[in-house]
């Protein structure tokens, strides 16, 4: 068995690590302290509140509700006004008298706003400034659902995009790109499940049905140590929980697909439930638009997907949730004439099993047990020929975090979390009537990876704060295994097989992370932050483009784990009463065993090997500053963000020289802003600009065998034009009140109607520019006629697109 | 493979929204090199053809193509013991009358010949030629440059049996099948053309020349050692007269020579990237193909060694 350290830090850095942890809770004054805790929920609805604030300004000092809605804060004895703060809701103030521990929740209740009034963000106002973290911003999902919508479908994503330092590679892109990190380096969870795949229809649409989320959380920076595995980012994703106080429907209909939920209480304020379901009928427009000569006719394309989520209340202490997703992409062609036929679906399943726990007014516990699957599949017939592939992940997971609250200037988050990989990176069968191809058998990698950590967040002084922790994690390839080797243009006879749960490579390291907020006098802050992460699963992609048949594989003898590290800074201020927001951060990240195909290979080249045998390592930088407003109240809401940057790989194999990330982008503008124009209408509007993406063009041609073939200079040197769109949407709302006759008064009254309604009107790509989907090199005529032609030509996909959808709830 | 379907539905997307128009972009500066396209084939003297690659954002035209060939070299080609060196022969210096017969040995129309007053080098030793189980060693002179490569000519391939199936819903038209049986000791590279020798209406033969799609370079990676069976198509009905649903199939009575041929790993690498470019145009998830080169020195392009098994299939079912 092999043993690689990843990471050892200097002793020194672990002597401050530990002296940071022993001086925090030396600082702890020794008065008698009684501890108020509970939790906040939303009166309406009964969902948990995340992120409120709740704040005694006797004492300036407050505490922040987790993702549970729990909060817990030990004072001295006394007498407290407590403030509860959220954005969008009436703020609420109440007497505490604090004589021993008190466990009290409360109930806060949304503004008496319209549907249309936006929030930009979930949390509480000064989070901008006072919170230690960096690059991490929240969104509100009913704020989303306001901004011009691609084609009417709302997404988290797309959305996600708009904020600096995140971007799309382009218009039909899968994954997003953080920070220059690649699209695997996002850790996306959906309720703490990790969602390998998180895009429908080649990256046009997210997985996450809006109906059914509560919360969108992106860190791009300064990655607390709860979190691992992932270089670049954290998106994490709430489910709804469902409302408990009475039944309600949600639903919306749009040019491409309809959307219900449902949800209600199991038993009124001790549990609900929440079912959300979405269809696309692009199937059903493409029969009508091609016509049966076409050579397209037969072909057939939809997604759908479904999520569930259940909570209960089992004591005052205890509560389970069970939440579930399950989506699924189908694309088939069958074409009668030629007996061709092809099916392929693809998707993601998720399901999470929690259990919260109050252990004691200051120690808060989750246990999490989650089930991932990501499978694709592709099944092709010609005749007698069968060809059938499949890929997958399967991940089996437990998860231990816990809170612990042991004074007001201290939370302290510690735990650890398990995952067993089954990884199928390429499986395939091939026969042609009796003749059954060489295609090696169903290779699939297995590994054990886990992590703990610690983590504190605490205040040094009144206007320092630190986030510190420190996370250990591991991997461990473990067999079945065959690695084969291969030698080129010989045949692959040389194997090594590992037995079942025979040790094959164990990784292992330590990832500190540090975040640090100074408060300055005019209560602006500046932030600094380090973080080291290591992550043990890859992606490898072997076209420009992301597609659901990229691989994805665990670390093995071969692939290292990647590591990466990042070191950013930014100063924060608020303005006019906070309601705007702004920043300026700057980070740099370097990055090591970042994974390309070598040069010349094939997708079919997996079939008889492993994929890592395919692959060159290499390393990766990228630095840059993003300036961020943000206006989060008012009429007016929305935020101009603002990145230039540069992202570059090292892969010595395939270039000696640094060349620019495919996903390189010099500079990216995004605007995103809502006017609410009255009670009845919200105009939005989106526009994005970005420096091109990079790609490897010909630098010359040349003919051979009567045919040309074109001579690839070096890589990712050219860049296609800029892109730019400005997209526009207007909401109507209905009147959310009706008149009726009080019987007993004989006077009209205003009451809320429980039916509510709204249309939303969208124009993608207002100005119609051609954006560059992709470019080519075109060859033109034929040599022999003296008339050969080449030429570069841009692919622009979408024209300008209106759409409309119908929202509703009852 | 699965690529291909989400091509498909890209395509299909494309045609419905998309817009394609010609740019210009910045690219890397343009920096002349030699191309070598050379062959030797069992019982075939050597030719080498010597060009220099284009700018992208260059000509194009007749003239172009005409002044891209690469003059005086010096060039020859050794099978360990006997060296010989390849004269060099331009279409315009040939007999008319002579270029049918030199289209059909370097694989190019005879309009293609005498337009761009084609170049090429050959060997005009008779008694050189190529030999199964040799390798050739090529050396090629530019100026004060020196190119060299080698290649060997392998076993040819074992040819099972061909056969003509007509297609579904078809009358007369179908494919035709090649049964190979691989050998099962070594890895083995395989090269397919085909040339049609039954007259067309015309009362030409139908092909001057062998000729290849771009699925022709194979190897046995998912074969080895198997029979393995494959059906090919009527490449040359897409360049002469034969209407659009016919095209791809042979018809009752066509008469097909097939040429399968042994490469060794190197020359198949090349056909294989070379053909996968072309077939790639426009292909917006296929990556950059760079076409790998056995052309020591600077030069790219390929010495190439084949050995060749021939057969004949008259398409009756």
């Amino acid at each position: 068995m092999n043993h690689s350290t990843l990471y050892v830090p200097k002793m020194r850095l672990r002597h401050v690590f530990f002296l940071l942890f022993v001086f925090a809770f030396f600082s702890t004054h020794a008065q008698q302290k009684y501890t108020l805790s509970g939790h906040i929920y939303d009166a309406e609805t009964g969902e948990t509140m995340i992120g409120a604030k709740l704040f005694f300004p006797e004492l300036s000092k407050g505490g922040v509700s987790n993702s549970y809605g729990f909060y817990s804060i030990s004072l001295p004895e006394g007498t407290y006004d407590l403030q509860i703060t959220y954005t969008g809701y009436e703020t609420l103030t109440q007497k505490i008298v604090l004589n021993n521990n008190l466990k009290r929740d409360f109930k806060i209740k949304p503004k008496a706003t319209e549907m249309g009034e936006v929030v930009v963000s979930a949390q509480n106002e000064r989070a901008n400034t006072e919170s230690t973290s960096m690059g991490t911003i929240e969104l509100d999902v009913e704020m989303m659902k306001t901004l011009p919508a691609f084609l009417g479908e709302v997404d988290v994503l797309k959305t996600l995009q708009l904020l600096p330092g995140v971007s799309s590679a382009n218009e039909g892109a899968q994954g997003f790109y953080v920070r220059g990190g690649g699209p695997d380096q996002n850790l996306v969870l959906l309720d703490e499940a990790t969602v390998y795949n998180a895009s429908h229809l080649f990256g046009f649409f997210s997985v996450f049905n809006a109906d059914a989320i509560k919360s969108v959380n992106i860190i791009k920076g300064g990655m607390p140590a709860e979190f691992g595995g992932r270089l670049a980012s954290v998106l994490e994703v709430k489910m709804n929980d469902g409302n408990n106080q009475r039944f309600g429907i949600d639903g919306g209909i749009g040019l491409l697909s309809s959307r219900l939920t449902l949800q209600g209480p199991i038993v009124k304020d001790k549990g609900s439930f929440i079912v959300s379901g979405r269809r696309t009928y692009l199937d059903l427009l493409l029969k009508g638009f091609i016509p049966r000569e076409s050579n397209f006719y037969g072909t057939s394309y939809f997604f759908h997907d479904f999520t569930a989520k259940a909570n209960y209340k089992i004591t005052n202490k205890d509560r389970i949730y069970i939440s579930g997703y399950f989506g699924r992409d189908e694309f088939s062609f069958n074409n009668n004439v030629d007996a061709f036929n092809v099916s392929m679906p693809w998707g993601n399943a998720t399901a999470t099993v929690r259990w919260n726990r109050i252990i004691n007014e200051k120690l808060f516990m989750n246990l999490s047990g989650i089930f991932t699957d990501y499978n694709f599949q592709f099944k092709s017939g010609v005749n007698d020929f069968m060809f059938n592939l499949y890929s997958g992940i399967r991940d089996y997971g437990s998860k231990l975090d816990f809170t612990w609250y042991p004074n007001p200037r201290h939370e302290v988050k510690f735990g650890g979390q398990y995952t067993f990989h089954r990884f199928t990176p390429t499986s395939v069968t091939a026969q042609d009537a009796d003749v059954v191809f060489n295609t090696g058998g169903i290779s699939r990698i297995y590994g054990h990876e886990g992590a703990i950590y610690v983590q504190d967040e605490f205040d040094f002084t009144d206007v320092l704060r630190v986030n510190v922790g420190l996370r250990y994690s591991f991997y461990n390839h473990v067999g079945p295994f065959t690695r084969y080797i291969t030698v080129p243009g010989q045949i692959n006879n040389d194997s090594i097989v590992f037995k079942p749960n025979e040790s094959i490579k164990f990784y292992h390291g330590l990832e500190p992370r540090a975040n640090l907020r100074y408060l300055l006098p005019d209560k602006s802050s500046i932030k600094a932050g380090f973080n080291q992460v290591n992550q043990y699963v890859h992606l490898a992609t072997i076209s420009p483009t992301s597609l659901p048949t990229d691989i994805w594989f665990p670390s093995t003898d071969i692939a290292q784990p990647q590591r990466g590290w990042q070191a950013s800074a930014g100063y924060f201020r608020n303005f006019a009463k906070n309601q705007y927001e702004t920043s300026v951060e700057l980070y740099y990240k370097g990055m090591r065993n970042l994974i390309e195909y070598k040069q010349g290979a094939l997708p079919s080249d997996n079939v008889t090997t492993n994929p890592d045998n395919l692959l060159v390592f290499g390393r990766g930088r990228s630095y840059g500053s993003e300036f961020f407003i943000r206006k989060v109240s008012g009429k007016v809401t929305g935020w101009i963000g603002y990145t230039i940057a540069r992202t570059e790989r090292l892969f010595p194999q395939l270039q000696a020289t640094w060349f620019p990330a495919r996903y390189d982008r010099t500079h990216d503008l995004s605007i995103a802003f809502n006017y609410k124009i009255s009670d009845k209408w919200t105009a939005g509007a989106v526009f994005v600009y970005a420096t091109g993406n990079t790609m490897t063009l010909p630098v010359a041609w040349y003919l051979h065998d009567g045919r040309v073939v074109f001579e690839y200079g070096d890589r990712n040197t050219t860049r296609m034009p800029a892109y730019h769109r400005l997209d526009l949407s207007m909401t109507w709302y209905d009147d959310p009140y009706k008149i009726t006759l009080n019987p007993e008064t004989n006077e009209n009254v205003k009451t809320k109607k429980r039916f509510r309604q709204n249309v939303n009107f969208s124009i993608f790509n207002v100005y119609n520019r051609q954006n560059p989907y992709f470019v080519y090199v075109s060859t033109e005529g034929n040599p022999n006629a003296g008339d050969l032609r080449i030429a570069l030509k841009q692919v622009a996909l979408f024209p300008v697109l209106p759409s409309i959808t119908w929202n509703f709830n009852f | 493979m699965r690529n291909k379907a989400f091509i498909y539905w890209i395509v299909l997307s494309i045609g419905l929204l998309s817009c394609t128009k010609e740019i210009t972009l910045d690219l890397p500066p343009f920096v002349e090199k030699v191309v070598v396209e050379g062959r030797i084939e069992t019982g075939m003297p050597p030719y080498v053809i010597l060009t220099k690659t284009q700018d992208i954002y260059g000509p194009s035209g007749p003239d172009a193509l005409a002044g891209a060939f690469v003059h005086d070299a010096i060039v020859k080609v050794s099978d360990g013991t006997t060296t010989v060196t390849l004269t060099e022969f331009c279409a315009n210096d040939i007999d008319p009358d002579l270029l049918p017969l030199v289209s059909e040995f370097l694989g190019i129309e005879p309009e293609q010949l005498a337009a761009l007053n084609f170049c090429a080098y050959i060997s005009l030793d008779p008694n050189f030629v190529g030999e199964v189980g040799k390798t050739y060693s090529l050396s090629v002179q530019v100026g004060d440059k020196t190119y060299t490569s080698q290649t060997e000519i392998l076993a040819p391939p074992v040819v099972d049996s061909l056969y003509f199936k007509i297609e579904p819903n078809r009358v007369e038209h179908g494919y035709g099948w090649c049964v190979l049986n691989d050998n099962p000791n070594a890895y083995n590279a395989y090269f397919f053309e085909t040339k049609r020798i039954h007259k067309n209406e015309q009362g030409e033969q139908a092909d001057a020349f062998f000729r290849n799609s771009l699925s022709s370079a194979f190897d046995d990676t998912f074969f080895n050692g198997l029979t393995f069976k494959f059906a090919f198509s009527n490449i040359g009905s897409f360049r002469d007269d034969t209407p659009d649903e016919f095209r791809g199939f042979y018809k009752t009575n066509d008469t097909v020579v097939i040429k399968l041929s042994s490469l060794d790993y190197k020359v198949f690498k090349f056909y294989e990237m070379k053909l996968q470019q072309v077939a790639n145009e426009g292909n917006p998830f296929a990556n950059p193909a760079y076409v790998p080169t056995n052309i020591l020195g600077g030069a790219i392009g390929c010495w190439s060694g084949f050995s060749p098994r021939y057969d004949t299939l008259i398409c009756v079912p």
